[in-house]
């Protein structure tokens, strides 16, 4: 059983959706859990892509393609690990502030979240601080990540937070900022739980503000 | 005797496409705008009714443009622009052949010129930068370089004028965070100007905006675009294309998008103001798909960035370019490399306003030193583009039979005629033997930059706004404060 996961973890670094969905069928059959398979498989793989998209070892698309194989194999395992009442990964909720259509960075730390074994929700661009208040209530996130490119719709994560902690909802969830403007300062003035300048370090950073927990 | 068929080339030429090569990018283009189109967010009504009117084809709120308004924008659009400084110091022609450098706009960190730390940018650092501009001879326009993070966002463009122009008289390059700032900058360009008819006619400032790739307009950024043709200022509104993130990941792919984008800009610009003053010429760079980053040097953008020079000549129209820029953090061999690449490649390639010279870090830093080295990279330039004068004179045959052989050419009238303009002489880059550069310091070409930018930002000079014209910016800026507070 080690080899297949490790073939699982393989094929998750080479980014062959088809063969980590085959090997992860063949492995239920085999008798593995949902969860033997998400931990020493498909983890596993997205582990070793993340340490050698860190050393610039690996690039982008390549990176979401072994994220999106990883998406494939999850929607099999994923009611499995429900009914063994697993609890459910790590959700993040992730949108562009309102007023800003610059989402390339989000949508790029959305896809690496997703490659990190969280469900991901992107609400997309220009998402008003009410909206994001109405995604946190709807799909109960752990962690929220806000992005901004221009210094003027910086601003509404400031407005937004507050919103959220008028809501009652602060405690809920971590929030993360990111975008070209936006300093750990920033987040610390803002009250926002972490920062991150690029997409590989902000699944980090979220690990450990969520392993804090 | 008569000499006869004599070629003389002044200046290098350089070109990356051939004719055919711009004709099917232009294809492609025309071919973007009419099948898949421009998407117009925001409940932005007015560039939906220009556009149909216009006769684009609108379903909902996307709009697709056919070749016949794109054939018409650019009849209209005029070939040349006309910046001049503040006080008609200075002015920058943006036409065919000729090239003008100077700064870029939005910059997060700033290297501190004493500590050498990376720290926020503030309002101080846009007042310094105009001190070093106004002394730099080979920058022609300037900016702010900065995002003064101890000011209100919404505010930043007008607080940005008032600091990069207090000792810089030169044409400024800005952006305008909403319709209504562009306003407060167009009342502030009036005062300088005495009336409404003479800035119109010498606008002192161009504005920065852009549609966001691929193939989006949004509201704010549009109702400066249509404010810009309104009132006649010249306008810049390049889209941003990724390679392989905003745009297909191949070189020709990007330029045809980017020109797209750049063109639906221009159609909707000329159909509210026809004749109205603007810029060509989109970002088509390379998306590092290992950090992320939008390049802002290297092969994949110096080849876009020649293709664009051509492209624009091809639609004769001025064009906007990018020289000095470098994804180094600090100022290094990468630096030196990147920086000077970008500039010749601007002048071989004739794009026109060629800004973000000294932007470092892909536009994430700027630092005073990265400046005055832009300037002199920019002076290498120049005298590389001057060619070779070959004539009689400087042929010298018969002062080389004159001093014979084992003579020497150190004192000849010819010399001390012709050294300076024959030669190249640099203020920062050494030229020492090395025993002599260690005799005066060991000092690295950072740290002349660092102590000549100590000068400049340190002697005690009166300020070029003056007290009345101080007043009057500061009034205009609380008008628009009361406004949104």
């Amino acid at each position: 059983m080690k080899e297949l996961f490790e073939s699982i973890a393989g094929q998750i670094v080479a980014g062959d959706s088809d063969k980590v969905v085959s090997l992860t069928r063949e492995a239920l059959e085999k008798g593995a859990t949902a969860e033997e398979i998400l931990n020493q498989g498909l983890v596993s793989g997205m582990d070793v892509v993340g340490e050698r998209f860190a050393a610039m070892d690996m690039f982008i698309p390549e990176v979401l393609v072994a994220a999106m194989a990883m998406t494939d194999a999850l929607e099999i395992l994923r009611p499995l690990l429900t009914a063994a009442g697993i609890k459910s990964d790590n959700r993040l909720v992730i949108g562009t502030m309102e007023g800003d259509l610059h989402d390339i960075g989000q949508r790029l730390v959305g896809m690496i979240f997703e490659g990190a074994a969280f469900e991901v929700i992107n609400l997309g661009a220009d998402i008003k601080p009410q909206a994001f208040v109405e995604a946190i209530k709807k799909h109960k996130p752990n962690l929220l990540g806000m992005s901004a490119m221009l210094t003027t719709t910086m601003l509404k994560m400031d407005e937004t937070i507050k919103l959220i902690e008028s809501e009652g909802l602060r405690d809920t969830v971590k929030i993360m900022v990111g975008g070209a403007p936006i300093s750990p300062d920033y987040a610390e003035k803002i009250g926002a739980d972490g920062y991150a300048p690029n997409a590989a370090t902000a699944v980090k950073k979220a690990r450990e503000l969520l392993a804090s927990v | 005797m008569i000499r006869v068929n004599r070629t003389y080339r002044k200046t290098p030429e350089f070109k990356i496409l051939s004719d055919d090569q711009i004709q099917a990018v232009h294809s492609a283009t025309l071919r973007i705008l009419e099948k898949t189109g421009m998407l117009i967010m925001g409940e932005n009504k007015e560039v939906i009714k220009i556009l149909e009117e216009g006769g684009a084809d609108v379903k909902g709120n996307r709009v697709r443009i056919p070749p016949v308004m794109v054939e018409r924008a650019l009849r209209s659009a005029p070939s040349r622009v006309k910046l001049t400084g503040r006080k008609g110091n200075g002015e920058v022609l943006l036409e065919r052949n000729v090239v003008s450098y100077g700064l870029g706009t939005d910059v997060p960190k700033h290297i501190d010129t004493y500590t050498r730390e990376i720290r926020s940018t503030v309002l101080k650092d846009c007042e310094n930068i105009g001190r070093i501009v106004q002394t730099c001879e080979n920058i022609d326009f300037n900016s702010y370089a900065g995002l003064a993070s101890d000011i209100r966002p919404e505010m930043q463009d007008l607080y940005h004028y008032k600091a990069a122009n207090m000792y810089c008289d030169k044409p400024y390059f800005t952006t305008a965070a909403s319709a209504a700032n562009l306003r407060a900058l167009v009342e502030i360009g009036t005062i300088f100007a005495g009336s409404a008819d003479e800035f119109h006619r010498n606008p002192s400032f161009i504005v920065y905006g852009e549609p966001i790739s691929p193939l989006v307009f949004d509201k704010e950024a549009t109702e400066v675009l249509l404010g810009c043709a309104e009132y006649g200022i010249p306008v810049v509104f390049p889209s941003m294309v990724g390679l392989g993130a905003t745009g297909p990941v191949t070189l020709a792919g990007g330029l045809a998008q980017g020109s797209a984008e750049t063109l639906a800009s221009l159609v909707l610009h000329q159909l509210k103001n026809p004749g109205a003053p603007f810029l060509w010429g989109p970002y088509v760079s390379q998306m590092d798909l290992r950090t992320g980053i939008f390049t802002y040097a290297g092969p994949t953008f110096m080849k876009s960035q020649a293709a664009l020079g051509q492209i624009s000549r091809f639609y004769d129209i001025p064009t906007f370019g990018f020289a000095g820029c470098t994804d180094a953090s600090i100022l290094d061999a990468q630096c030196g490399m990147e920086m000077f690449w970008a500039t010749l490649n601007a002048a071989l390639s004739g794009l026109n306003l060629c800004h973000d010279v000294g932007y470092m870090n892909s536009g994430l830093l700027y630092s005073l030193e990265s400046l005055l080295f832009g300037d002199e990279i920019i002076s290498a330039v120049k005298a590389f583009m001057e060619g070779i004068v070959v004539d009689e004179e400087a042929l010298a045959v018969d002062l080389i039979d004159q001093i014979g052989p084992s003579g020497h050419f150190l004192a000849e009238a010819h010399t001390r005629k012709y050294y300076k303009t024959e030669g190249w002489y640099p203020e920062f880059s050494n030229r020492q033997p090395c025993q002599i550069w260690e005799m005066e310091g060991s000092l690295t070409i950072e740290e002349k930059l660092m102590k000549k930018a100590h000068e400049i930002i340190e002697a005690d000079i009166e300020p070029l706004l003056n007290g009345d014209e101080i007043r009057e910016i500061d009034r205009i800026i609380k008008n628009r404060e009361k406004q949104l507070s």
